[in-house]
Order: structure tokens, then C-alpha cells, then sequence
């Protein structure tokens, strides 16, 4: 069962429609990451569940129990802030304990569960300081404690890491990680870092002026994205579109790219996405492996970036990008013509 | 996530807005808006209607004004004494945010700027009055000039119309100081240097930088003292004796002593027009200082 | 010395002497409240002889004491209903805000004169009539204002998300109020009631026009025997009303720090 479900919620603001027809399971005791740019509703999506706000239409179930009717203080759900909201006028360990003082546990059982949460994130000893004495770091973590003390259904994160600076964003990453398995609480995490959701969930749903773009699990997403938007907003793509011909993607000039499935059949034509570090750059009139795909294109820039080279390539006045591993081979030069190859299987046929 | 601002997003219940604002405004209604009503309702009566007497409705409370050279001597003479005190105030005062504003740092600031601003929460009655030690003859300040210059002899300054004038620039010079400081500190002293290193006199700086972006707080320290000013009865009274005749005091005299209501309603909301009028009229200018 | 310290110091001087202007004759009248001489002669010789006549003065003492009944019961309603009001602004958005908004501003920029006389004029109207209960009715007017703009601004530093997180770990509405919101308005509050505490304290214009012979407040009667001519007791009792003034206001200093750059 769903530790969290959404069917068909959509909410409005005004002019503004945040949240369209939204549908969406969470399971059990994993960890989510709600992708998107801003604006895309995965805000309002989280602040739904939290019941900051009610839809206007659909359900929400936590639990497996509808929670419309239900006041955002009661239905035990924990939430972490983009500002972390610690309490200025309580100390650590009173933040912490703020909502088993509310549930009425007794004095002797909310020092022991404080004192564990602190334990959980590495705060113990810093109870008697105040939020403002504490680095930027730190007030997340309390934050944390703060929200998985009362053993929520679900923990909302919202944002929790944009405030930090990247290396410590990174460290609290893999934090944030450990903690939630070790506690084995169903995390939905809001984000509009690619890489973030990329690393830390188990299950990316993307979303889109209010609309599930699509959802499954990281890898699938980035392999196989459903969408031209999905395609380069999780990781960078080459798209190319064309009329479909005899199952293959007319580009024109007699150039035609044999996707990894067949496009839709109904389409007239088709737009598939290709990664750049599927591509290959070769040199000019190199005969492809059979079945592969290629195309000619002028070298206009190579970037070095270490432990891989970028190519900017001119083709058609459009531009490609193609990712290499720098194995100390020939580099091309600017201005080279060259020939760009790659699987047919790396041709994912996505909605334009 | 877009459509939430930091505070204002909440869509309240009617119910809630009642309750919060309800009392506030039921108050406000009952003491300022229905009274201010109340009053213009009564410059159009021929006579408070009272008891047994006839009030039928008319204009003449306001053709008296405008018939009678006295009303309308009168109204000039306090727009005259607005005039002169905001001006005194704003070049006494702005100087004074000035060099609290940019001269002057940390708990030192804090602590002058206390000071400066203090007097105006206390007693504005007390503080007029305090004027008379001063100024009476034989008072503090004539023993003190006629000590250093003997053959100046009697000052004669109570009782006299720059009385009424020092007493009123006292009571409101911390409004144009507390404004001023305020736009000024706002400013950002990097714009200040950034303008000395593009090599701009002091005196440019004052005319094209400071006084434009203090501008905002200049005429609303303006407004907020030239308003009260003209409507002083208090301080014309004590410091200015026979001379302390004014628009303000006719008015008061009408509620308090003349018992004509209906024209000292008028003569009040003639002098709030006029007010409203020299703004309007003002407004352009205003403008192009704010930039 | 170079220029600029000269500028500097040229500056201090100036701010030393509008100071002086501003503290002088206050100074002077209080100084004169303990001189012997009913005619101010210098030099003083010391008394407190017009302090003790204060205590005989039983008009003058009911007075004050009106005059501190109003300004507790002025600050706690002000405070009351001008918080309510300032929270409403900050929370919520709703047709006629700003309408709302600038309708406080009556109160502070209409000559006092006129919202006096037109309180005079409605109250006597509707039978209400004068008294302290006409003064209480008035001066809650007039701070209501500036409770709001002192509240506003302490609540506008005020992270909403706070609320929300206290909710979300389930606190009802009023353990919200309770344990999150006004600890945090605390500081404000205190200021807001100490400012109408002030405002009431030291009006007079208003007063002026809704006392009745035998129930007044200290500044009327200080005016009514301003008029009359000036004596000694009068400098006795305005020197306590300004000092009662100043200690409120240094407290209103000391926990909103006004002035600062926050």
C-alpha cells in the first residue's frame, strides 16, 4: 500500500493554475524527489499534502486514509522548510521537542526521544544552544530532528538543501540519505536540482506547468524520457525531429535516423531524443557500424573539462553537443569536419 | 509554488477579517470618520440643533468666510506661520539628520538620534510652556544677553509672533529631523563615494544626489508640520497672548466660548480645503523632487 | 587638522546646539520648579516647597489620576485592537486592504483641532456628551495608528514559515498564537503599549475639548492654569508629566530600538 497518494488533485491560485488533474503514489518507505523548475507546482503539491492548503478537486490519502477533511495539525506528517522555520525563542533541544510538548508526552519520554534525534543527526551536547548560535548546517539538521521526533507518516522536504553552500550540500546529501534509511520513513523531497534528485531518490517525478510529466525511477527516466522537456531538463539531450518514413526519422538530404522503438504510428512526424555521451565523433566519411545512426557535422568548439571534452558542433545552424571520455585519442580541431555516430537504441522517440 | 507570497497569500474567511479588523475600524468609525461627518453635516445648519432651535439647512457658514476680510486674513496669517515654520524646521533639521545620518556611527548615532526625537513624545503642552521661562522679561534668556551685552536692555519677545514661532518649530523641528534620517540613511554611502570618484563637488552631490533621494522624506516631514501648524490654537495662545490670533483659534473659540458650531465646522473644513488645494497645487513640484 | 575632521567636528557642534535647543527651556522650567521665588529671580535657591503644595492641589491629583487611568486602559485597548488589525494586514490579502490602510491615517494627519471639536460636536449630538469616557473614546482613536505601524514592522521580520511548522508538528491555532507568534511579538507589543501609553498621557487637544469642569486630565488642567497665569506649581507638575513621559519612552527604546538600521 501507498504510504501517500494523490489522484487527480488540481489547485488554482487566482489566475494561476498550480497543480492540473495530478495523480501520483508514494510508496512505502522511500524516497521520493518532486522535479521541476519553478512554478511547476511541486510546492503546492507538497504543501497539499502537508494541508497547508485543500485542492480543488481530487483526493489525497495518507496512510490509506483520506486526509481532506483533516487540519494540517493532525495529520502527523513531518516537514522540513526552505528556511528551516526553527523557533528563535527556543532552544535546540525545545525545537526538537515542540511537537511531543503539543502531543502532551510526558517530560521523562520527550527528553529521551529529543536526546535520540539529536543522536540521529549528530547534534547531541548542543541542545542548550539557540538556533542563531548555530551554522547554517546545523539549523538543518535540527530542523530534521525536529520534524522525524514525532515519527511522521511521511517527511516533506522542501528544498531542504538550496540554502547551503555545494559542499555542503553534497555532505548532507549523503546525511540526509542515511538517516532516512535508518529510520525507514517515506520522504518526499522537493527540488529543482537535476542532479539532487538524480542521486538521492529512488523515484523522480517531473513536473510541468502544474502536469506529471512523467515518473519511475532515476535511471529509467534518464534512459528513457517520455518527453522532449524530460529529456533535457533531467540530463542534456540532442533532439532532432522530422517526418516519419518507413519506421525511420527523415532529417532530409536523405539522412534518416532509425529510432530504438517504433514512433508513434499515428504521427506524421516524430522527435527523438539522444544523449550526448551516446554520440561519437569520428572522422569525416568514417563508414558507420552497420545499423548505426550518424551525421555530418563542423567542429565549432571542444572544451576540456578534465576527466571528459565537450564538443560544440555546427549541423544545419543548429548546434550539437556530444560528450567524449578523453582516452588520449585524436582530438578534432574547430573547424573539422567530422562524422558524428551512435546506437540506434540510443534514439529514444519522445513528445516533442 | 509561485502563487504564494511570504505573508499575504491566505484567502480568510469573512468571519476571520471581522473579528480581527472589526473592532478597529467599529472605533475609528465611531470616533473619527462619523464624528468628521457629523461636523461637515453641521458647517451647512443655520444653528446647532439643539433643543427647541430651528436648524434649517444653509450656506451662509461658508459665505462668511469668504464675505468677511477678517476669516480670510486670518486663513492667510496661518498659512503665512505654516510657511515660516516648516521652512525653519526643514533648515534647522535637515542639516541635523544629515550629520546624524552620514557623520555620525554606531551606538553613538543610536543614541543621538534618541535624543533628538524624544521631545517630540513628550508633552507637546509642557514643552510650549517651558518656552515661558525663557522667553518672559526678566526671564533666563534676556538676563543671559543683557549679562554679556548690558545696554540691550528689555528683549520683549513674549508675547510676540516670533514666540508663537520659536514655540512651534520647537514642538515639530524632531518630526523634519525623524524623516529626513530616515530617507538619508536609506541612502548608500558606496553611491555617495561612487559619485566623488567620478570627481562631483560636494556641492553637486548635495544638489543632484542627496536632496533628490531625500526628497521623499523632506516633503513628508513638510506635510506632517505644516498640517498641525496651521491648525495650533495652543501654542499661539500661550506664547503669542494678544498676538496669537489665528485661524486656529477662532475655530477653537467657536466650539468653546462663541458656541457657533455650524461656523467653526465650516471655518474648519474651509481650512482643511485649502490645505488639500496648496498639495494639489504643490503636487507637480513634489513630484519632480521625488525624481 | 585636515578638512574633513574640521567638517566633522563642525557637525557635532551644530547637532550640540540644535540639542540645546531642543532640551533648554525643559531644562530651564525644571530647574525653576525647585527655585524659592514665586518670580523666578536668579540666582535659585533651592526648594522643594511646590512639589509638596502639589499634594494639596486636589484637582490637580484627580486630574493626574484620570489622566493614568486613561493611558493604561488607552494602551491596552490600542494594543488590542491595533494587533489584530496589523495581523490581519500581514496574513491575510483581501478586497480593500488598501483602502483599509489608509483610513488609519485620518487619526494622525488631521489637525487635532478638528477631529477634537468634530468629536465634541458627534458626541454631544448622539447624547454620549463629555467626560472620561468621551477622552477614553478619543485617545484610543488617535494611538490605534501607531500601534498598528509599530506591530507591522515587527511583524514584517516575521517568518510566516514558522506558523506553519508549529501546525505541521501539530499545534491547534492558539498553541500557534501561544508558543510561536507572540513570544516572537513580544518585544513589539510592549513597545505599541508603551506608545499609546504616551500618546495618551500627553494629549491635550483632544482632552481639551471632551473635558468636563471637575473631570479633566493633567494637561488640561495644566492649561487651564497656564491661562489663569504662571506659577511655580505649574513648572512642579509639568516637570513630573515630562519625566513620567521620558521613562516611558526610554522603555519603548529599550526593547524596539528605534533608530537602529535593522
Amino acid at each position: 500500500m501507498a504510504a501517500v497518494s494523490v489522484s487527480g488533485v488540481s489547485k488554482r491560485f487566482g489566475p494561476v493554475q498550480a497543480l492540473d488533474g495530478v495523480s501520483l503514489d508514494f510508496a512505502n518507505g522511500g524516497f521520493f524527489a518532486l522535479l521541476g523548475p519553478s512554478g511547476c507546482g511541486k510546492t503546492t503539491l507538497l504543501r497539499l499534502i502537508a494541508g497547508f492548503d485543500a485542492p480543488d478537486a481530487g483526493q489525497i490519502g495518507i496512510g490509506g486514509e483520506r486526509v481532506d477533511g483533516t487540519p494540517v495539525e493532525r495529520r502527523n506528517v513531518g516537514m522540513m522548510f526552505q528556511s528551516y522555520a526553527l523557533f528563535p525563542n527556543m532552544t535546540v533541544a525545545d525545537n526538537v521537542g515542540f511537537g511531543l510538548r503539543v502531543r502532551s508526552v510526558p517530560w521523562p519520554e520527550r527528553r529521551r526521544r529529543v536526546g535520540e534525534a539529536l543522536d540521529l543527526v549528530h547534534l547531541s551536547g548542543l541542545g542548550d544552544r539557540r538556533p542563531h548560535q548555530l551554522s547554517g548546517g546545523q539549523r538543518q539538521r535540527v530542523a530534521l530532528a525536529r520534524a522525524i521526533v514525532i515519527a511522521p507518516r511521511v517527511l516533506l522536504l522542501d528544498e531542504p538543501l538550496s540554502a547551503l553552500d555545494k559542499a555542503l550540500r553534497v555532505s548532507m546529501q549523503v546525511e540526509l540519505r542515511r538517516i532516512q534509511r535508518e529510520v525507514g520513513i517515506t520522504t518526499i523531497f522537493v527540488t529543482h536540482d537535476q542532479e539532487e534528485a538524480l542521486s538521492l531518490s529512488d523515484r523522480i517525478g517531473i513536473l510541468r506547468d502544474g502536469r506529471l510529466v512523467q515518473e519511475g525511477p532515476p535511471r529509467a527516466l534518464y534512459e528513457r524520457p517520455a518527453t522532449a522537456f524530460a529529456a533535457t531538463f533531467l540530463g542534456e539531450a540532442n533532439l532532432f525531429a522530422g517526418p516519419v518514413d518507413g519506421g525511420r526519422i527523415s532529417l532530409g538530404d536523405g539522412a534518416a535516423l532509425c529510432p530504438s522503438g517504433p514512433p508513434d504510428p499515428g504521427a506524421a512526424t516524430a522527435t527523438v531524443a539522444v544523449r550526448p555521451e551516446k554520440m561519437r565523433v569520428t572522422a569525416a566519411a568514417t563508414v558507420p557500424e552497420t545499423g548505426w545512426n550518424w551525421l555530418d557535422a563542423v567542429v565549432e568548439q571542444h572544451i576540456f573539462t578534465g576527466s571528459s571534452l565537450t564538443y560544440l558542433l555546427a549541423w544545419r545552424g543548429g548546434s550539437l553537443k556530444v560528450f567524449e571520455q578523453t582516452l588520449g585519442e585524436a582530438v578534432a580541431v574547430p573547424g573539422e569536419a567530422v562524422r558524428v555516430v551512435w546506437r540506434p537504441e540510443h534514439t529514444v522517440p519522445v513528445m516533442p | 509554488m509561485a502563487a504564494q507570497s511570504a505573508g499575504g497569500g491566505g484567502r480568510p474567511t469573512v468571519r476571520t477579517l471581522a473579528t480581527l479588523l472589526g473592532p478597529a475600524y467599529v472605533w475609528l468609525l465611531l470616533t473619527i470618520f462619523l464624528p468628521l461627518s457629523a461636523m461637515l453635516y453641521f458647517s451647512f445648519l443655520s444653528d446647532v440643533p439643539v433643543g427647541a432651535r430651528e436648524a434649517e439647512l444653509t450656506l451662509e457658514n461658508y459665505a462668511a468666510f469668504f464675505e468677511r476680510d477678517f476669516y480670510r486674513s486670518l486663513m492667510l496669517r496661518s498659512f503665512q506661520l505654516g510657511a515660516v515654520v516648516t521652512g525653519l524646521c526643514l533648515l534647522i533639521g535637515f542639516p541635523c539628520a544629515y550629520i546624524l545620518a552620514k557623520s555620525i556611527k554606531g551606538r553613538a548615532r543610536e543614541a543621538l538620534f534618541l535624543l533628538v526625537i524624544l521631545p517630540f513624545w513628550t508633552n507637546a503642552l509642557v514643552r510650549v510652556f517651558s518656552w515661558t521661562m525663557v522667553l518672559r522679561g526678566n526671564g533666563v534668556l534676556e538676563r543671559a544677553v543683557n549679562a554679556v551685552f548690558p545696554e540691550v536692555g528689555p528683549l520683549g519677545l513674549m508675547f510676540t509672533y516670533p514666540a508663537i514661532v520659536v514655540g512651534l518649530v520647537h514642538s515639530y523641528l524632531p518630526y523634519m529631523i525623524l524623516t529626513c534620517y530616515v530617507s538619508l540613511q536609506a541612502i548608500d554611502d558606496d553611491v555617495i563615494d561612487a559619485a566623488r570618484a567620478l570627481g562631483a563637488g560636494w556641492g553637486t552631490i548635495l544638489r543632484r544626489l542627496v536632496l533628490p533621494l531625500a526628497a521623499p522624506g523632506m516633503i513628508a516631514g513638510a506635510v506632517l508640520i505644516f498640517v498641525p501648524v496651521i491648525g495650533s490654537f495652543m501654542e499661539p495662545r500661550i506664547l503669542g497672548g494678544t498676538q496669537g490670533t489665528f485661524i486656529g483659534t477662532v475655530i477653537e473659540d467657536q466650539f468653546t466660548a462663541v458656541f457657533n458650531w455650524p461656523l467653526g465646522a465650516a471655518l474648519s473644513f474651509l481650512m482643511l480645503g485649502f490645505v488639500l488645494a496648496l498639495f494639489a497645487l504643490a503636487a507637480p513640484a513634489f513630484r519632480r523632487l521625488d525624481g | 587638522m585636515s578638512g574633513a575632521r574640521r567638517l566633522a567636528l563642525l557637525g557635532r557642534a551644530y547637532l550640540a546646539l540644535v540639542l540645546l535647543f531642543l532640551y533648554a527651556p525643559v531644562i530651564v522650567m525644571a530647574l525653576m520648579s525647585f527655585n524659592r521665588s514665586p518670580f523666578y529671580t536668579l540666582p535659585i535657591r533651592w526648594t522643594t516647597d511646590w512639589y509638596v503644595k502639589l499634594a494639596d492641589n486636589d484637582a490637580l491629583i484627580a486630574a493626574g489620576l484620570n489622566s493614568l487611568l486613561i493611558a493604561v486602559v488607552t494602551a491596552v485597548l490600542a494594543t488590542v485592537l491595533g494587533t489584530a488589525a496589523a495581523l490581519a494586514f500581514r496574513r491575510y490579502d483581501f478586497p480593500g486592504k488598501r483602502l483599509l490602510q489608509m483610513l488609519l491615517l485620518p487619526p494622525i494627519a488631521i489637525p487635532w483641532l478638528i477631529v477634537g471639536t468634530a468629536m465634541l460636536v458627534f458626541f454631544f449630538w448622539i447624547g454620549l456628551g463629555r467626560g472620561l469616557h468621551a477622552m477614553l473614546l478619543g485617545h484610543v482613536a488617535l494611538a490605534l495608528p501607531y500601534v498598528v505601524v509599530v506591530v507591522s514592522a515587527r511583524l514584517s521580520a516575521f517568518n510566516p514559515e514558522l506558523e506553519e511548522a508549529a501546525r505541521v508538528l501539530g499545534a491547534g491555532p492558539w498553541q500557534v498564537l501561544r508558543h510561536v507568534t507572540l513570544p516572537f511579538l513580544a518585544p513589539g507589543l510592549v513597545a505599541a503599549a508603551l506608545f499609546a501609553f504616551a500618546v495618551s498621557f500627553d494629549q491635550f487637544v483632544i482632552s481639551y475639548f471632551l473635558a468636563v469642569p471637575g473631570v479633566s486630565t493633567l494637561p488640561v488642567e495644566i492649561y487651564t492654569a497656564i491661562r489663569k497665569g504662571f506659577t511655580p506649581e505649574i513648572n512642579a507638575i509639568s516637570t513630573i508629566v515630562i519625566a513620567v513621559s521620558t521613562l516611558v519612552l526610554v522603555g519603548v527604546a529599550r526593547v524596539y530600538r528605534f533608530g537602529s538600521a535593522r
